[in-house]
């Protein structure tokens, strides 16, 4: 186990329309582990990509309901975002796709958010979790036509554990992986844990992956992801939009939460938390606390809340 | 008072054997029909639900004969994508070190093969095996920046 925090290795760089920080107990092990990190990274933007019309998502996506044959790394996505929506009961839905185009993200968000003039179409619920068929040990998928899969509630966090259970078994030492605020650690942490800062957003700088965090909080292992109302939102004419999309109605989720932080097992499991907490909205608290997840939820009005002995305090920073 | 028909009249002993054989031979018909209706019936049954139950056990890594494709109605939505033998990406891992860009996909590969060998979910809402736990209070040594949960303005 390493000796002091102040020997970590470090490596921030973007990814994935975002940022991607490396942390490393051995700072010999960084660019072993910056390579490892590049190559899952780069494998799920190539498998998992709404964007791109090379991807796989794209492929399965634009068959006209064919089977399609997919890739053991799209067929894990794909079964990730389809036990979102088992585990949520619908509420975080691999099909909200064309929700979201009919929104206006339908290009990379630092593009999307560009434009500004009233939405042309009215919104469109989630084409139906439950009409998707995966089948792993074939490893084909099946989506019907009309319905674009947009896997990214659970992708992004996939990609954090791939790469932070990968990095560990490369290097042998501890690692942190955040992809975007989605975060999982892996192997021995340095003594006393990953100093990770909780945000509420605002004041985030994307060109740095720089934000005053409102607590600071040691984790040793799992994942710790936050989804918020804040982060990807948008103004199409009068409208105030953003990326949680109601799937029963297509249209941006209205909450109670601006913020919902969550740590669980796995990078997955707490993103996949986290955004149902935000659509589920009062109701959150409950759901979260007899799944014995702890959370930060913080309230439109910036009051947080917390689950399952989050810590209260911390090095909470005044605004 | 008691309808005739219900307690037929005193017969002759011929007569009453011949009219037994004839009722033995008419139950003895009867069965024989009730039989192959049953037997119709089971086959039927059992040819609809033999190719499904093929399929869930091809899925669960079961051998099945060749000759017993599934047809495409055993994989409906919601029961396939259940069917996996794969670790799951969240558990634990104490896999081999394979250094270099492929290390990702080998070291899921061969995480936890317990795991590997049961059907299980790719996710789960379980929770941390620590409980997260408040920064201590600053002290004269400077502490590291933190990395920051905050959501995304990307992705996608």
């Amino acid at each position: 186990m390493p000796t002091a925090a102040a020997t970590l290795g470090s490596r921030t760089f973007p990814a994935l329309g975002t940022f991607a920080t490396l942390l490393v107990t051995d700072p010999d092990a960084l660019s072993l582990a910056h390579d490892v990190l590049s190559g899952e990274l780069a494998a799920v933007d190539a498998a998992c990509s709404r964007f791109r019309r090379d991807s796989e998502l794209w492929r399965v996506s634009h068959a006209g309901g064919r089977p399609v044959a997919v890739s053991e790394l799209f067929a894990d996505a794909l079964a990730t975002a389809l036990d979102a929506a088992e585990l949520t009961d619908g509420d975080v839905d691999p099909t909200c796709g064309q929700s979201l185009v009919r929104l206006g993200y339908d290009r990379d968000f630092a593009r999307a958010r560009r434009r500004t003039g009233p939405l042309r179409q009215p919104p469109m619920p989630a084409g139906g979790w439950r009409r998707v068929e995966l089948d792993r040990s074939r490893l084909t998928a099946r989506v019907p036509a009309g319905i674009l899969l947009d896997l990214g509630a659970t992708a992004k966090a996939l990609a954090a554990d791939r790469a932070a259970v990968a990095i560990e078994a490369a290097t042998g030492g501890g690692v942190l992986v955040n992809l975007g605020g989605d975060l999982r650690v892996a192997g021995d942490p340095p003594p006393g844990g990953w100093r990770v800062g909780i945000a509420d957003d605002t004041g985030f700088d994307a060109s740095t992956a720089r934000v005053q965090p409102r607590q600071i909080v040691m984790i040793s292992d799992g994942g710790l992801a936050t989804s918020s109302t804040l982060g990807r939102a948008w103004r199409r004419g009068t409208a105030e939009l953003h990326h949680i999309v109601d799937p029963a109605t297509g249209r941006p989720a209205r909450t109670c939460w601006r913020t919902v932080s969550v740590a669980a097992a796995s990078c997955a499991g707490a993103n996949i938390a986290a955004t149902a907490a935000i659509l589920r909205a009062e109701r959150a608290i409950r759901w979260l606390e007899d799944l014995r997840l702890p959370a930060r939820l913080v309230r439109q009005d910036g009051t947080a809340v917390s689950t399952a002995d989050w810590p209260e305090g911390g090095e909470d920073q005044p605004r | 008072m008691r309808d005739t028909a219900e307690f037929p009249a005193q017969q002759q002993p011929g007569a009453a054997r011949t009219a037994g054989l004839r009722r033995l031979s008419r139950l003895t018909w009867r069965a024989t029909q009730l039989s192959a209706v049953t037997a119709v019936g089971l086959a039927t049954l059992f040819a609809r639900s033999a190719p499904a139950q093929t399929a869930a056990a091809a899925g669960d890594g079961t051998a099945a004969p060749a000759a017993t494709t599934p047809p495409p109605a055993a994989s409906s939505p919601g029961q396939v994508h259940r069917k996996r033998a794969r670790a799951t990406a969240s558990g634990s891992a104490q896999a081999t070190a394979r250094p270099g860009p492929q290390a990702a996909a080998q070291a899921t590969a061969k995480a936890s093969p317990a795991a590997a060998a049961a059907p299980s979910k790719s996710a789960t809402l379980a929770p941390p095996a620590t409980t997260p736990a408040a920064a201590p209070p600053p002290s004269s040594a400077p502490a590291p920046t933190p990395t920051v949960s905050s959501a995304s303005h990307g992705g996608g």
